[in-house]
């Protein structure tokens, strides 16, 4: 009977089930990425008109001919953003698991609380939060402290642009690692570390020896989780940055969008999408290639 | 190393884990902790091993209060029942882990592991993984960590329930002659009353939290002390009857409806203040026989033949009760039987505190 129904309605049904959010996926995923790489290939500008001009974006990019000064800058910035905050968010998020599971696992909960927070407050909430708090003039978080006891204030975000944005996303990325290891570190069986303990390890030597190697799986999936989420995030950087003081914070998403939304020349902002879809498919690639993505996406990742 | 728990008592919120638990454990000794599961007898363990503080009471390691050492210095070698093997390193990896932490010299090192291995049989498996070994190799792995850094003392948890049924009494035999070979005092938890008879010195029954009984498996088989020991020790277990002694005439007889006992005249002089009292009468299944050609109001109900002897279960009056027979008898369930007790192997209890009152023997 159910085989008959199946049969019958198998076509029609998968239609009708899939058919909505297949059409919106189309609309809203491929279209854009197919109109982007063809606009990447035009100099689409403020007119909207589709002229097309081969790779001569791409040859302004890479510094061919008519050369754009500041893309040097901007790649160095966005691997320095990226290699900032990934170890940020990687040692920050073992660190607070370790400690709110193994050392104070009373005062566990209250610290993974804390480092959650980010993660519940809207985007523009947690910008503005560091915004406001690096405020260059006395009303600033910072500034407020210091003035209140005589000290002279500080350009924050003028002098340490890159670390402050560094270290929002990188506190950003926390919420989610640390979630990640604490539930990793919570299967570990507690007869493990009890024989660790029994063999004479001190709680560091149980951390080092026996904690850190069973999260060895939770740790690359976190660290490729977050170089790609790095690598394209922008939206912090613009609200608490802009991108200045001159280009000094200007990462390739965020150039990219500046090129696009703000000069409107939507051909050449493309074509940086464009490559920062291309780097980011070849790393995805590279971390599926490297982990296997059967065993990355299957169960038991700590094998015990 | 000599082990003194004085008066331990362990309390997990409202669940009091172990009440008031005293026991000594001589140098050498292998003892067993012995009770169903929930009877405190892990908690215990527990807390010699340091992990647990007691609630109230001390434990002593030859003479010395150790109830503020942590675990990693009390010198102890533990098993646990999941085997703990570090799952990232080779066998070798885990048997040297508690030596490198004690900085060991690498030479030594590895003597030590090697005679280790030797002693366990375990030198092919060396190389490999816990997840690339059996459950008996990651058994002997286990026992070779706790034992290679020459522990005082040896805690083993319920180590072989997840051994299957034929290597568990193989490892029973070398568990037992390594303990002896080496004379490191041992303390091994378990609920199999088996594993307690066959392999310890001495047993320790606890229930509930509260210990039942100390003494050799012999003297807990013979002479339990109460009727939870007495139903715990031995399989197939003891029968029990409610009956009631009742003095008719010159006699003293234990009744219970049609069933009728007279007591031997020894037992009529001990046993006299007891008259009117409820009791339960114990009775070991090889201490009745069954008469095939007498008829009673026993009937055969089942008849499980184990090939050494067979085991009957006969339905009495309000009871059942299983009976050790030799192999050949002939029984049909359904069938009528008499049955029989030999009057100097019974055990009684008082119904109410269930404290023993006669053992065989006494």
């Amino acid at each position: 009977m159910r085989d008959v129904l199946r049969k019958r309605s198998g076509r029609g049904a998968l239609a009708f089930f899939m058919g909505p959010s297949a059409a919106l996926v189309v609309l809203f995923y491929f279209v854009p990425v197919i109109l982007t790489f063809l606009i990447a290939f035009t100099s689409m500008g403020r007119t909207l008109l589709w002229d097309f001009i081969g790779l001569g974006n791409f040859a302004r990019l890479f510094g061919i001919g008519a050369r754009d000064p500041l893309v040097p800058r901007i790649l160095v910035n966005t691997v320095v953003f990226t290699l900032g905050a990934l170890p940020v968010t990687v040692i920050g998020g073992l660190l607070i698991s370790v400690f709110s599971m193994r050392v104070r696992p009373g005062a566990g909960l209250f610290f993974r609380s804390v480092f959650f927070i980010p993660r519940a407050l809207p985007p523009v909430v947690w910008g503005f939060l560091w915004a406001w708090s690096f405020e260059g003039t006395r009303y600033g978080l910072f500034n407020a402290i210091r003035s209140a006891v005589g000290l002279p204030i500080v350009q924050w975000l003028i002098r340490y642009p890159m670390i402050i944005v560094v270290l929002a996303n990188g506190f950003l990325g926390i919420s989610l690692a640390m979630l990640v290891f604490s539930a990793a570190i919570a299967t570990i069986p507690r007869d493990l570390t009890r024989a660790a303990e029994v063999d004479g390890a001190s709680e560091g030597q149980i951390t080092r020896h026996i904690i850190l190697p069973l999260l060895r799986w939770p740790i690359l999936t976190m660290t490729a989780w977050h170089l790609m989420s790095f690598l394209n995030s922008y939206v912090y950087v613009m609200l608490i940055t802009g991108g200045g003081p001159y280009y000094m914070t200007e990462v390739w998403s965020l150039y990219a969008y500046h090129m696009a939304f703000v000069q409107y020349r939507y051909g050449y902002g493309a074509a940086f999408v464009v490559l920062l879809v291309v780097v980011n498919v070849s790393l995805l690639l590279l971390v599926l290639r490297a982990f296997g993505m059967r065993r990355m996406l299957t169960r038991g990742k700590i094998e015990v | 190393m000599r082990v003194s728990v004085d008066r331990l008592t362990k309390q997990f919120r409202d669940v009091r884990a172990v009440a008031d638990l005293s026991l000594e454990i001589r140098d050498g000794e292998f003892m067993a902790l012995l009770g169903p599961s929930g009877c405190g007898k892990t908690t215990t363990l527990l807390t010699i091993a340091g992990f647990y503080k007691p609630t109230s009471g001390t434990i002593l390691f030859d003479g010395r209060v150790v109830d503020n050492v942590p675990p990693r210095d009390r010198n102890i070698g533990m098993v646990f029942q999941s085997y703990a093997l570090y799952p990232h390193m080779t066998a070798h990896d885990n048997i040297a882990f508690p030596l490198k932490l004690r900085r060991v010299p690498r030479q030594e090192r590895e003597t030590r592991i090697k005679t280790v291995a030797a002693m366990l049989g375990i030198e092919d498996v060396l190389p490999r993984r816990p997840g690339e070994m059996s459950g008996g190799q990651q058994q002997r792995v286990a026992l070779a960590r706790a034992l290679v850094k020459k522990p005082g003392l040896l805690l083993l948890d319920e180590p072989l329930s997840n051994l299957d049924a034929k290597l568990r009494i193989v490892m029973r035999a070398e568990l037992k002659r390594l303990q002896k070979d080496l004379g490191i005092t041992t303390i091994f938890v378990t609920h199999d009353q088996t594993e307690a008879m066959t392999m310890a010195d001495r047993i320790a029954v606890q229930h509930q939290g509260a210990l039942q009984q100390v003494g050799s498996p012999e003297d807990l088989y013979r002479r339990p002390a109460n009727l939870f020991v007495a139903g715990f020790m031995g399989t197939p277990p003891m029968n029990f009857l409610d009956v009631s002694l009742e003095a008719t005439g010159d006699a003293l007889v234990l009744r219970r409806e049609s069933f009728r006992f007279s007591l031997p005249d020894p037992l009529k002089q001990s046993l006299g203040h007891l008259v009117d009292r409820k009791l339960i009468l114990g009775l070991r299944p090889e201490d009745i026989e069954i008469k095939p050609e007498e008829a009673s109001q026993a009937e055969v109900y089942v008849v499980e033949p184990l090939g050494r002897e067979a085991l009957v279960t006969v339905k009495v009056p309000g009871a059942m009760l299983k009976v050790l027979a030799p192999p050949h008898i002939q029984l049909q369930a359904g069938t009528h039987v008499g049955w029989h007790v030999m009057p100097d192997r019974i055990y009684l209890f008082d119904a109410g505190t269930e404290e023993a009152l006669l053992v065989p023997g006494s």
